[in-house]
């Protein structure tokens, strides 16, 4: 059973951005992530409006987002957190969510792979009145909102998700990512998983 | 978003657990959760992330 709290509202936003994009209208439902083949997200705009105001949106997190939420629990735990932080938030979705989808493309089940994946690029140009960006990653160039980094600059470093850029990324943001990574060693062994982070497969020594 | 999927244990050992999901037998990794016979969990690709009472098990749709 799920005990754990989100630290504060920022950590809650940032959840938000990085879950938001793979909602399908009211959140709850059928996620895009889930088996239809949907390459676009088609979250609640309310909501989006929202979450890009930093307004915290009057939903339950955990109801909601549960296989989410039951993940950084699991991960707050590894790292021997008191709460689920920004770090662990950032552990979930940039690597036990991706080795999740990975596993699932493995696995063989049909879904947009590479939609799904929180991918790391950089902001080649920004359409202000469209309030867009194009995102050079290695699967080639993407065209997402930049809803959430209202201040989006061409040369930015981004995290993405579906068609949303979530977050800048800073060079220190992604050396200390993989810095806390090694706190997941014990996590990862369990599952038998070999760690991304960024564009980077990670050394773990396990 | 990834789709809930919720079942109950049948049996457990060394870190599996073989789960009736929608009327087929799967087998889990559980290592990152402790779970015995009769536990109900919420799974994901594969690995079960939380132990649940039947009570919410049966609201999440066993």
């Amino acid at each position: 059973m799920i005990s754990m709290e989100m630290e504060n509202s920022a950590a809650k936003l940032l959840f938000l951005r990085y879950a938001l994009p793979s909602t399908v209208g009211r959140v709850g439902e059928l996620g895009s992530c889930s088996g239809d083949v949907i390459t676009a997200s088609k979250a609640d705009p309310a909501l989006v409006d929202q979450v890009s105001h930093g307004v915290l949106p009057d939903i339950d997190l955990r109801s909601n987002f549960r296989v989410a939420s039951a993940w950084c629990e699991l991960i707050a735990k590894e790292m021997r957190r008191d709460s689920i932080d920004k770090d662990v938030i950032r552990a979930y979705f940039w690597l036990i969510h991706n080795a999740v989808i990975d596993r699932r493309a493995n696995l063989g089940e049909k879904f947009d792979h590479a939609a799904c994946r929180v991918r790391f690029g950089n902001i080649v140009g920004v359409d202000g009145e469209k309030k867009t960006a194009t995102v050079e990653t290695p699967d080639g160039e993407l065209t997402c909102s930049t809803s959430f980094l209202r201040d989006a600059s061409k040369g930015d470093r981004v995290a993405t998700h579906f068609d949303y850029v979530t977050e800048r990324v800073s060079p220190e943001l992604e050396r200390r990512m993989s810095s806390l990574s090694g706190e997941l060693a014990g996590l990862y062994r369990k599952l038998d998983y070999s760690p991304k982070i960024g564009n980077k497969r990670m050394k773990m020594g396990v | 978003m990834c789709q809930i999927a919720v079942g109950k244990v049948l049996s457990a050992s060394n870190g599996k657990v073989r789960v009736k999901y929608k009327g087929n037998v799967c087998e889990l990794n559980s290592k990152l959760v402790d779970l015995k016979e009769g536990d109900y969990a919420l799974f994901s690709s594969g690995i079960a992330i939380e132990k649940m009472d039947k009570e919410e098990a049966e609201q999440l749709g066993t």
